[in-house]
């Protein structure tokens, strides 16, 4: 959605640090680097390049925050944070069997998956003795039942992990970025293209329905180390020089597109295969499926973040008088 | 596509390698096969091959009947069974949950791991958290079994007392689970009647026998059994209860008694109970109530079906993965070993973790996965660093470029263990398998592999 948006606008950049002819055996850094290289890659001035990932951020900081007040948290929570128990079994029942069936225990959905031919039974949260009762009725009328419980204690006590886990994670995270490049404003710029990652990819799982369990709270997790990776690359190598700006940045580009190509590459394969094993006669992989899409969304919001915000944010303090000063010119 | 792949590059380039030096190069080495030796003798590469074949002995592959077996252990995501979280319930002094200290945390787990010993089931993975509210939890992974079962085993404190009836339906405990000293396995015996009748035996301590004779002497039972029954129970739920036998109760007047017999009933729900009461009663009491948070069971079909799926999801994505990678480079010379070096990094985790005897979840195989992309990233990176050296490359620019490109390296491989490092230590439990393989994937990659993969990849272009 984010690389269509300009790809007319396409201007040399180059113009800025070197007549065109001789460059291409001139540099360092001429080495075709493969078909990203190629890419038309859209060349908006520094304000475009930053404003329009920090929209983004802001409308994916609305849509979380809507969510936020509807619901309650920022994203609808699965049952590992919510409580409750899934129950999946294979039957042949009807809703109101199951529904007489049940009748003594706080059944609140029925939802059944036709290509695989499996009935979920969602119940509120219950006390330990009707647990195990229906424990018992589930293993004994349908064997090879799965089955998932979590008490609200706990489910409570997971949210507030979680929430130290990600803060915790992301502090450290931005340490380490300060400790290696010691520069104030790159360290903001990986920084912010981390945390925008996160938020577009928690945007999208909002707008998708995708729910927060143990899974797809580790993809989000995952993703600051994927999306760290592309800035980091591209800060230290361009963070620091005075010439061929646009070029430096153009050749980490190709490396990083291929990164993050290879990466989304084997997350789509991932989703299409754990979401429609069944094609196949096979189970589908829900934590799989999710996961997958979370990354998918992730890496592509990190396109944006990585070579619009950051590579902008970067050209424009490294053109600056602040980051002449600190570099020299 | 080919011929645009390293423009700058002469035409001779793209020859075989085994002319270029022989018309170049040839009196400072030897041709073609100088650049193999150079490769193999390389201290990091000698490092990735041993690693590589330590891993393979310890996963110890082999193929029998149809189905590849190794020494990876597999979490019950993989293999059916069940998990239960139990949290510690410490409100003896009020009503409030009090704060569950750490010695009675290791106590409770040591005894919950003697109860899954007793059932059988070795090596059962058994893990402690407590949270920031101070609550304690205990997460335990039962492989093959199902829930209803998990639960007797673990499901409850397991207190053991012995009550003698006083009058009506009063009663007083005269011995407790502390004055137990040795507890058999199930018995049966066959009844007249021609049911199978399912008990355990057990002895008292000396002062525990001297206990249960002078309860049953002060309450009457040896002088009146049948107005002052003996019952025993578990948790405060009765599994026997019987008048003492006209044989016991008159050796108890005299003297006291040190073995004891529980019959538990008939058929299978006998037998089921009577392990119930031998391993409760062997392990002992846990020292404070346990409450099930949060449970689940995987059917054993389900578990072998994920097994293979994810298998071929794996590989799926190590083959998307490789055709991105031919999109981009169109180098055999180049794909290859980024492939093999990719490929290697996930068998030395794999055998790492069978090492360390680490039970492979979903949580893992999202770790696996990371560290498949991550490493792949960072393979583009050394590659695309070596690549750029331009014309002539010297061994001190191709070195600088390696070390920008291990800088790069290093650099995100710490954000990585840095962003993991909370996970391990609030550990729902359920999220260290991917923090583990994460972390262990992330310092693989950066030791053993990556150095390696630098190496052969700059002898390779820059020959």
């Amino acid at each position: 959605m984010k690389v269509d948006e300009s790809n007319k606008q396409k201007v040399p950049i180059q113009k800025a640090d070197e007549k065109k002819g001789p460059k291409e055996e001139k540099e360092p850094d001429s080495n075709d680097l493969g078909p990203f290289a190629k890419l038309k890659w859209p060349a908006l001035p520094a304000k475009q390049a930053i404003g329009i990932p920090l929209a983004i951020l802001v409308i994916a900081l609305l849509i979380t925050g809507y969510t936020m007040l509807t619901i309650g948290s920022p994203l609808h929570l699965g049952m590992d944070f919510k409580g409750g128990t899934l129950v999946t079994i294979k039957t042949s029942n009807t809703d109101s069997q199951l529904n007489t069936q049940f009748s003594n225990y706080p059944l609140t959905l029925i939802t059944r998956d036709p290509t695989l031919g499996t009935t979920q039974l969602q119940f509120s949260d219950m006390t330990n003795t009707q647990q195990n009762d229906l424990m018992s009725i589930i293993n004994s009328n349908y064997p090879g039942a799965s089955l998932q419980q979590t008490g609200s204690t706990f489910s409570a006590a997971n949210q507030v992990q979680a929430v130290i886990g990600i803060v915790v994670s992301f502090i450290l995270m931005a340490a380490v970025i300060f400790i290696i490049f010691r520069d104030f404003i790159p360290c903001i710029a990986v920084i912010t293209s981390a945390f925008s990652d996160i938020m577009c990819a928690v945007a999208l799982m909002n707008l998708f329905h995708i729910e927060l369990s143990f899974g797809t709270f580790a993809a989000l997790l995952m993703l600051i180390g994927y999306s760290v990776d592309t800035d980091i690359l591209l800060t230290t190598k361009v963070l620091g020089e005075k010439k061929y700006l646009d070029k430096k940045i153009a050749s980490c580009r190709a490396t990083g597109l291929t990164m993050t190509g290879a990466a989304l590459a084997a997350f789509i394969v991932l989703h299409l295969f754990s979401t429609y094993s069944f094609v196949f006669g096979l189970a589908t992989i829900p934590t799989l499926s999710d996961i997958s899409t979370v990354m998918i969304f992730g890496l592509l919001a990190d396109i944006m973040n990585t070579w619009f915000l950051n590579a902008g944010l970067l050209k424009w303090y490294m053109e600056s008088p602040m980051g002449r000063a600190k570099y020299g010119k | 596509m080919a011929n645009k792949k390293l423009p700058e590059k002469s035409p001779s380039e793209k020859v075989p390698p085994e002319n270029i030096p022989s018309e170049k190069k040839q009196p400072e080495k030897k041709p073609q096969q100088g650049m193999w030796t150079k490769i193999f003798t390389d201290y990091r590469v000698i490092i990735l091959l041993i690693a590589l074949l330590l891993s393979v002995i310890f996963l110890a592959p082999s193929y029998s009947n149809g189905q590849l077996n190794s020494n990876l252990k597999f979490g019950l995501d993989f293999q059916g069974g069940s998990y239960v979280t139990l949290q510690l319930m410490n409100n003896s002094s009020s009503g409030v949950n009090q704060p569950v200290s750490q010695s009675t945390l290791d106590l409770t787990k040591s005894i919950i791991t003697q109860k899954i010993n007793a059932y059988g089931l070795q090596n059962t993975p058994v893990n402690t958290v407590t949270d920031s509210n101070g609550n304690a939890y205990v997460l335990i992974k039962f492989a093959g079994i199902p829930y209803d079962e998990a639960m007797k085993i673990v499901g409850h404190q397991g207190v053991f007392d012995i009550r003698v009836q006083t009058t009506g339906n009063n009663s007083v405990v005269i011995v407790n689970g502390s004055d137990v000293q040795g507890v058999g396995d199930p018995f049966s015996q066959l009844q007249n009647d021609g049911s199978t009748a399912w008990g355990v035996t057990f002895m008292l301590t000396p002062s525990g026998a001297q206990k249960f004779q002078q309860g049953a002497i002060q309450y009457g039972a040896t002088t009146d059994p049948n107005h002052h029954y003996i019952t025993m129970e578990l948790d405060g739920v009765p599994f026997y209860s019987e008048p003492l036998s006209a044989q016991l109760a008159s050796s108890l007047a005299t003297s006291p008694e040190d073995k004891m017999e529980a019959m538990t009933g008939t058929g299978s729900a006998g037998q089921s109970q009577a392990q119930d009461v031998s391993i409760q009663m062997r392990a002992g009491a846990l020292p404070v109530s346990v409450v099930p948070v949060s449970s689940g069971q995987v059917p054993a079909e389900q578990g072998a079906e994920f097994r293979m799926l994810v298998v071929v999801a794996m590989i799926l994505a190590q083959c998307a993965i490789g055709a991105i990678m031919y999109f981009r480079y169109r180098e055999p010379r180049i794909i290859l070993p980024m492939f093999i070096t990719s490929v290697s990094e996930v068998i030395i985790l794999l055998g790492v973790a069978a090492v360390i005897n680490w039970q492979i979840d979903l949580p893992s195989v999202a770790g696996i996965i990371a560290v498949i992309g991550t490493g792949v990233d960072q393979l583009i990176i050394i590659t695309d660093e070596v690549m750029t050296t331009g014309k002539a490359p010297t061994t001190k620019k191709i070195l600088q470029k390696l070390s920008t490109a291990f800088k790069i390296i290093v650099s995100s491989a710490a954000t990585v263990v840095a962003a993991m490092i909370p996970l391990w230590y609030l550990g729902f439990g359920e999220l260290q398998g991917f923090a583990l393989t994460t972390i262990l994937g992330v310092f693989i990659g950066i030791l053993i592999t990556r150095p390696a993969y630098g190496r052969i990849i700059s002898d390779i272009l820059n020959k």
